[in-house]
């Protein structure tokens, strides 16, 4: 850089844009960015500043080429990075000291100066808030006035408190602006008193006032007049208002006095009208018509039962494939649910009382002398708390009319109606199903009684619903009880129809289910504890037949298999076959050994008419007819039909059926013209075993994604960068991590600082001390040295003395 | 005991005079001071003649408590008994019962007349132990039972002058009446549960090692002769046949209640070194100290009992049950068990006792190097369809785990016996799916060749569209070689079918067919012992947790037999 020094200080300042043309368009843009950084303005200039000031820098200049470590760098010995480094440590070695120095004046003193000022010592402040704090501060104490103080008589006394003065019949209690002059004398009021009490202060000459004075007096003036008007006001205010009550009272008298005259006795009104005018009275107590839902057409309410099916077709598919919503349940929809029940409890509680209403109303009209009967009921009804009570309420009551009977009890304990009542109903539920069974045991089994049972359980499926969880409670007792049973091998024609109305009752195609599992399960154990051989019994057959059956029915929708079904049908169509020895393909079968057993049926037999159904209470007969096996081999016959539908469906058919095939093969060698079925079923078989047998593929079970393996490849970063710290995508993570180096930095450099303090302060200690010892050996040995001087001295003198003496002898 | 024995000769006059009273009317019952006077008598006045009228005593008060139940003269001979065994206690203190050569003429001769009575008086109390004449539980049988032991305790310490002494021959005795006791109805599984026999297996038998010992040591002579008297006797009539067809299967559970229930055989030298013995607290006859004897006399008492001709069928299970633990390692030989063995496997016509042999057959194989021809033929004939309904199939399935669990085996055989089992499942109570579902994912772990029966992506798929050769199975359930059945190229379409099981978690165990064999074997103990109870249990601790779901669909009635009818053909 050439030229003087003033050439080169103007170059500078142009350079970093200081000064020069204020509006040159070229610097348009880098001016606005100027004028952002205008704080950064005494900065450059101190820059620029240090940059002439040559005298202030040192610089060691080195004949030698070396380079130094320095801050972790090689920094070449004599640059200015050397320079500068070694000069910022000299500074602050400096500040150290002075800062050490500081301290140990102030070591070991106590006492001094406290700083009180505001925010002196909070680090949190900044100078300007301090500051701004201090003034507020300083304000509020000034602005604290005595109001009670006499004397005090601050010029902005009138300005702030809007003419508020204490006052004294109306005058001013402060000190007149007359007596202002002498106020400062009148500092001892009993002594000056006593020295001006002999002359009135009117006496004394009128001084001109001032023109402020004056103003005032004018202000006082003005506003005592305006007091006064508005008072004059309010006075004609009041006046008026009283005059215009008055009024009212002297109109009521005028009137009542002219009323008096055209009031006649009776209305003129016809009839005809008042009837009208009470019509339209009523017309007004009338609620206000409400548009009423449409109504809606026929294929409108088939729409909404369809979408209704449809939606419980889906949830019923969901608990089948065991896609259970149980589970979003649970947790946070407490309060939805308890709300949402409440409310559609509450909602089908009424639908249902009115169905039941109206069932009544029906009832009543169907058995035309009814009436009575009902009404009698109505006395009676009660809840009976336990099923033998039940069972005593009920025994007088007919047949046909112990429906309606429950009905009523149903209508009387609605859980709307009183308090307790839903817990009772709940117990009612339990008691009809304890009804329902009390009703099958043989010795309460009424053969008219069928209908009966029908309508009791579609009672109890009503009431399932509302009264779900006590009646699963029962139910699920009553389980218990049956496995007992099922250990003892008792069958019980009860247990049987506890299996049919689980069914009946509950979604029995779930994939688990409360209270359809266990009952699956006791079903089974029933079927795996009847074992084949001679001696089986018709009680078990029948059983098994009639298991079989429920069990279909809770697996058809679900197609799901029961090995222990298959195993059961086999046997029982073993038990009742004749002649089982015979069968052609006995290596087909499953049981090992075929015998006769006490059921087979003869080679012929009468081809009966079908009685229609078979009654579970067959199961107790201790000599069954050749009718009754008959007709259990013809439902077995029709079952193993039923079962196809779910057997066509499964992979292992053909293992399935080859057993059937055989035992069917061989039966309708005997039976072919009773059983119509027959011949049909074993063509249906041996149709779908052959295509089964066609279609059947390999199994490919283990068809599974193939899963990528993890791979471990370095990955490159496109545009690298050695300066760029990080790669980081995501912009918060990327602040959050330069956050944490800044911090890791400063921390570092801080522990670096206070390392170097401490250390600073070993060492000025050290050298103290040495100081102090080095000044206290000096102090010794000039001492010591003194007294050796002076001792010599007189040592010297001694010997002079001595010398002298002995010359002198 | 000598001021007691003194106060009873006091009233000896008076009450030999109420005696005679008492015979006189008819029964022959003496009174408790009556006893006590005669006993004394013979103890201090040496009137060992007394002793045979006390012996016929006893004999008379059986007859009168076996017909009717009767306190007072249970207690009498109670009372009775005890005043004899301490009478022939004296005289064994006296050494009157135990033939001296230093004793003269005379009194030889008393000794050989008391050691007469002495003999009749244990065949007494054999008498009262092995009558079944009771109706009923007595514990004065179990009284009975005691003095006699502490008479075997008595001969054992007076006899063993100059060499140690067991009296085999009274033991013997016992044990031949104890087995014969009579107890029918044998348990269901052919065994005994005679209240004596309890007794004293718990008493005496577990506890004392040469009790033990001398059982078996006397029995092997006994069965033998028993054996030669049925050689003897093969043209006996029909009915001795019949009643001794009874008599041996009572000895058989008689024998089973006492050798086979008692928790641990004692006869190692530790074992007996730690235990006490009963008879004598000096050492036995050095034979009694071998161990091979011990096992020699074993080994030749369960041959004998086994080769009984008419032991019940559920005698043979109960056996076999126990063993290949309790008999197989105290025998001497137990290779001379395999003909028994192998004919119990190779039985057809009962399925549970090839089952309950086999475990037997494998200790044999194990240890004594028992070759067994076509064994996994046979093994695999076992796969019955009432295996997986049996209450063995979880002792069968750990062995045939076991079996199958060598990686040397051909897949061929294995996927026989997975396709089999497959089959069976089909048709299989819940526990039985249960336990082959695992078992069948543990054998098609462990030979991983057989997984193309799971997993066969065939060729067919690409080509079938052209050629449409279908596929056929070629799996033959007739064949009994397991290596020919062609199981392998067969698939397993029952699992499959098995994924549809009523039970929800069955069916989801089932799936794991369909998913990654990521797991390593499962653990077959967790699925051997389920039963449809446990099953049941499980349910029992779910909670109500909201609605259960209901049936929507409507039905007019439940049962019926027209319109729309929730099942049809059936009436109340």
């Amino acid at each position: 850089m050439a030229g003087s020094q003033l050439k080169q200080l103007k170059a500078a300042l142009k350079t970093n844009g200081l000064t020069g043309q204020a509006n040159s368009k070229k610097n348009k843009k880098s001016r606005t960015a100027t004028e952002i950084r205008r704080d950064d303005r005494e900065e450059i200039i101190s820059n620029i500043r240090q940059q002439f000031n040559k005298f202030d820098t040192k610089t060691n200049r080195t004949k030698k080429d070396y380079t130094v470590i320095q801050g972790g760098k090689f920094v070449k010995a004599g640059t200015a990075q050397h320079n500068n480094s070694t000069r910022s440590r000299s500074v602050m070695e400096e500040n150290l000291k002075l800062q050490y120095g500081a301290n140990k004046s102030r070591h070991g003193k106590t006492g001094g100066v406290v700083d009180r000022r505001f925010g002196e010592s909070n680090k949190n402040m900044t100078n300007e808030e301090k500051m701004l704090e201090r003034f507020t501060k300083e304000r509020e104490r000034q602005s604290k006035k005595n109001v009670f103080s006499l004397g005090s008589d601050d010029e902005g006394d009138d300005e702030d408190d809007d003419g508020f003065v204490l006052t004294h019949y109306g005058k001013s209690l402060a000190l007149d602006e007359a007596e202002d002059d002498n106020d400062e004398r009148k500092r001892g009021w009993g002594i000056d008193e006593e020295d001006q009490g002999l002359m009135p202060i009117e006496d004394q000459p009128q001084r001109k006032k001032t023109k402020a004075e004056v103003m005032k007096e004018i202000i006082a003036k003005s506003k005592f007049h305006k007091n006064q008007r508005q008072q004059e006001h309010q006075k004609a205010l009041d006046d008026i208002m009283d005059l215009d009550e008055d009024f009212e009272d002297i109109m009521q008298d005028l009137n009542s006095t002219a009323a008096k005259i055209p009031k006649k006795q009776f209305s003129e009104k016809k009839p005809e009208e008042i009837e009208y005018d009470n019509k339209v009275r009523e017309l007004t107590y009338d609620r206000r018509s409400v548009p009423a839902d449409r109504t809606k057409t026929a294929e409108e309410i088939q729409k909404e039962h369809d979408d209704r099916m449809k939606q419980l077709e889906t949830a019923r598919l969901n608990r089948m494939n065991g896609i259970a919503d149980d589970r979003d349940k649970e947790g946070d929809d407490l309060d939805d649910d308890f709300w949402n029940g409440s409310e559609e409890g509450g909602d089908s509680e009424d639908e249902e009382e009115e169905e039941v209403e109206d069932e009544d109303a029906s009832e009543d009209e169907d058995g035309s002398n009814g009436s009575g009967r009902a009404k009698k009921t109505r006395t009676v009804v009660s809840m009976p708390s336990t099923h033998a009570e039940f069972a005593s309420m009920i025994a007088g009551i007919e047949t046909d009319k112990q429906p309606a009977f429950i009905d009523k009890i149903i209508q009387v304990y609605q859980p709307r109606l009183a308090a307790g009542n839903k817990e009772k109903m709940g117990q009612f539920t339990c008691i009809l199903l304890d009804h329902i069974l009390y009703l099958n045991e043989p010795e309460h089994y009424l053969a008219s009684n069928n209908d009966l049972i029908n309508k009791l359980i579609q009672k109890l499926k009503e009431l399932s619903e509302k009264y779900n969880e006590p009646l699963v409670e029962s139910i699920r007792g009553t389980i218990l009880k049956i496995q007992e049973r099922i250990m003892e091998q008792k069958y019980e024609s009860m247990d049987l129809v506890f299996y049919t109305i689980v069914g009946y009752v509950f979604s029995s195609s779930d994939h688990y289910h409360l209270v359809v599992t266990p009952t699956l399960i006791l079903m089974n154990e029933t079927l795996s504890g009847i074992q084949y051989n001679s001696g089986i019994q018709f009680q078990q057959v029948f059983t098994t037949v009639f298991i079989s059956e429920i069990l279909l029915k809770y697996t058809t929708f679900s197609k799901r298999i029961v090995p222990e079904a298959l195993q059961g049908l086999e046997k029982v169509l073993l038990s009742l076959v004749p002649e089982p020895t015979k069968i052609a393909e006995q290596n087909k079968l499953n049981i090992i050994e075929v015998v006769e057993t006490v059921n087979t049926l003869p080679k012929s037999i009468k081809a009966s008419k079908s009685t229609g159904s078979i009654s579970l209470q067959t199961l107790y007969k201790v000599k069954p007819t050749l009718q009754d096996k008959f007709e259990l081999l013809q439902k077995t016959v029709s079952l193993i039909g039923n079962y196809l539908e779910i057997w066509k469906e499964t992979n292992a058919l053909p293992e399935i059926v080859s057993a059937f095939k055989a035992i069917l093969k061989h039966t309708v060698k005997y039976y072919s013209a009773q059983i119509k079925q027959l011949p049909e079923l074993l063509n249906k078989l041996d149709k779908l075993e052959r295509f089964a047998l066609n279609d059947r593929k390999p199994l490919t079970l283990q068809h599974h994604k193939a899963l990528a393996i993890a791979t471990f490849a370095p990955k490159f970063e496109e545009n690298f960068n050695p300066d760029k710290k990080s790669y980081d995508v995501n912009r918060e993570r990327q602040e959050i991590g330069k956050m944490k180096a800044q911090l890791k930095k400063e921390k570092k450099s801080t522990l670096k600082d206070l390392r170097k303090e401490s250390r600073f302060v070993a060492r000025e200690q050290i050298k103290e001390k040495k100081d102090m010892y080095e000044t206290y050996h000096k102090k010794m040995a000039s001492i010591v040295n003194s007294i050796s001087t002076i001792e010599g001295a007189e040592k010297n003198q001694y010997e002079k003395e001595k010398q002298q003496r002995k010359s002198k002898r | 005991m000598a001021g007691a024995k003194r106060k009873s000769t006091k009233g000896a006059a008076s009450q030999v005079a109420k005696k005679t009273k008492g015979v006189s009317g008819g029964i022959t019952t003496l009174s408790d001071e009556e006893i006590n006077s005669i006993a004394s008598q013979i103890n201090e006045q040496r009137s060992y003649n007394s002793i045979v009228q006390l012996l016929d005593e006893l004999k008379s008060l059986k007859s009168i408590l076996s017909k009717k139940e009767n306190d007072k003269v249970e207690g009498t001979s109670r009372l009775l008994t005890l005043t004899i065994f301490k009478c022939f206690n004296k005289l064994y203190e006296d050494n009157l019962l135990v033939a001296k050569k230093s004793y003269d003429e005379k009194k030889t001769l008393v000794v050989k007349w008391l050691l007469d009575k002495y003999e009749s008086f244990k065949a007494i109390l054999l008498d009262w132990l092995s009558t079944a004449d009771f109706s009923y539980e007595t514990s004065i049988q179990l009284d009975m039972l005691d003095i006699y032991m502490s008479l075997i305790k008595l001969e054992a310490t007076h006899m063993s002058s100059d060499q140690a002494y067991f009296p085999t021959q009274t033991y013997k005795k016992l044990i031949q009446n104890l087995l014969k006791v009579n107890t029918f109805p044998l348990e269901i599984d052919g065994t005994s549960s005679n209240f004596i026999l309890e007794e004293f297996n718990t008493k005496y038998f577990s506890k004392y090692w040469d009790l033990q010992f001398y059982f078996y040591y006397v029995l092997q002579e006994e069965e033998e002769q028993q054996q030669q008297d049925a050689e003897e006797g093969e043209e006996e009539r029909d009915v001795e046949v019949e009643q001794k067809k009874g008599t041996q299967s009572t000895v058989f559970g008689n024998f089973y209640r006492l050798a086979l229930t008692c928790p641990k055989l004692l006869f190692d030298i530790e074992d007996q070194k730690s235990s006490p013995n009963w008879s004598t607290p000096n050492s036995l006859p050095s034979i009694a100290y071998k161990s091979s004897a011990f096992k020699t006399a074993f080994q030749k008492t369960i041959m004998n009992i086994l080769s009984l001709p008419s032991i019940q069928t559920n005698q043979y299970k109960s056996i076999l049950l126990v063993l290949h633990k309790r008999i197989i390692p105290y025998m001497a030989q137990p290779q001379n068990l395999m003909d028994f063995l192998t004919d119990c496997y190779n039985i057809t016509d009962d399925e549970v006792v090839p089952i309950l042999a086999l475990n037997s057959l494998y200790e044999l194989m194990k240890r004594y190097n028992l070759e067994y021809p076509e064994f996994y033929t046979k093994l695999y004939s076992l796969l019955t369809p009432n295996l997986l309904y049996t209450r063995y199939r979880s002792r069968f399935f750990r062995l045939c785990d076991l079996f199958l669990s060598s990686t040397h085996l051909s897949s061929n055989l294995v996927a026989s016996f997975i396709k089999k089992l497959a089959r069976l499942s089909l048709r299989a109570s819940a526990s039985g799916v249960v336990i082959v579902i695992p078992f069948i994912y543990n054998l098609l772990k462990r030979h991983p060749s057989c997984m193309v029966m799971i997993h066969r992506p065939s060729e067919l798929d690409a080509a079938s569209s052209s050629s449409k050769k279908s596929y056929t199975d070629t799996f033959n359930n007739d064949e009994t070689d397991p290596l020919r059945t062609g199981a392998i190229d067969s698939s397993l379409w029952e699992l499959e079918t098995l994924m549809s099981h009523y039970h929800p978690n069955i069916a989801t165990l089932a799936k794991i067919f369909a998913e990654p064999f990521r797991k390593l074997t499962y653990n077959m103990e967790d699925f051997l012992d389920w039963s449809y109870i446990t099953l049941l249990d499980s349910e029992k601790t779910r909670r109500y947790r909201g609605l259960a779901a209901l049936e929507y669909q409507q039905w007019d009635k439940v049962l019926g037999d027209e319109g729309n009818t929730y099942i049809s053909g059936w009436k109340f």
